[in-house]
């Protein structure tokens, strides 16, 4: 009784979850658009900067205070990086990063919202939820691993392309084990409860 | 499966239906199509026993072992 009225929010929960998902995929879909027509009614400097990690900002001139001069540099930050003259096509690649991002958890809930519907219909141990919760574990390491390659080959490029004094952009391999872990863990699951299927089907054959 | 079943044989013999024999034992047709065609990978004593019971048999007179040429 207490697992079917967990199952109800779970479920319920999870459908919110596939709403706004499918909103923000429609909305980035909107925002390439947006970037690529050059449109010009919203504010497109905020489209046109793109995210950066930056190791450290020296500030060139040092700042007055109570006639002392404090020489100031920031580090270890993001922000997002605006300049007139910049090459552009690297937002693109942010945004394709952000999308198979953003898609790849689409396809999680996907799955999860497939094995809620097999649960409320009674169908536990079948081999399909057992296939799906597999995918949803190669989804979440995919999900760690290809958003993070894409932003460490542009993060390499910006790095290459632009040298401003002063400013030093990180570009490190950012490996988000934390993710993969978790992967891994869904990952074991999946392969205990496949033998909880064969061990079910065993049962049912059983007389 | 190198091992079958000749449940049809026996109930032939006792001259009994698998329905009746079902309601006998108290295990479903299914799960008797099940043993009887094959499919069934695993039969319990108490399942056996019931059956035994009421095709006066042994367990030997239902299952066979006909061993199989490995391919």
């Amino acid at each position: 009784m207490e697992n079917r009225k967990l199952l109800v929010i779970s479920n319920s929960i999870i459908n919110i979850f596939w709403v706004l998902q499918i909103l923000f995929v429609i909305l980035l879909v909107v925002y390439t658009l947006l970037l690529i027509f050059h449109v010009d009614f919203i504010d497109a400097n905020i489209l046109k900067g793109f995210k950066i990690h930056f190791k450290s900002i020296d500030f060139v001139q040092p700042l007055m205070h109570d006639g002392q001069a404090y020489k100031m540099k920031l580090t270890n930050g993001e922000g997002r990086l605006h300049a007139d003259s910049l090459n552009q096509n690297f937002i693109y690649f942010r945004v394709l990063a952000a999308f198979i991002d953003s898609v790849m958890y689409l396809l999680i809930l996907y799955f999860l919202r497939k094995i809620l519907k097999n649960l409320t219909s009674d169908n536990f141990f079948i081999p399909e939820n057992g296939k799906l919760i597999k995918k949803i574990g190669y989804s979440i390491i995919a999900l760690a691993i290809i958003p993070e390659v894409i932003h460490y080959f542009t993060d390499k490029m910006i790095t290459k392309s632009i040298s401003i004094e002063n400013v030093v952009i990180k570009s490190e391999f950012h490996f988000d084990y934390q993710t993969i872990l978790l992967g891994i863990i869904v990952f074991v699951i999946s392969i205990v409860f496949l033998r909880g299927v064969e061990i079910k089907e065993e049962q049912d054959l059983t007389i | 499966m190198p091992i079958v079943t000749n449940l049809d044989v026996q109930l032939a013999k006792n001259k009994m239906s698998l329905t009746e024999l079902s309601e006998r034992v108290g295990i479903t047709i299914a799960n008797l199509s099940i043993l009887k065609s094959g499919k069934a990978k695993a039969i319990r004593f108490s399942t056996l026993e019931k059956i035994c019971k009421e095709l006066k048999c042994t367990p030997g007179d239902i299952l066979e072992y006909i061993p199989q040429e490995d391919t």
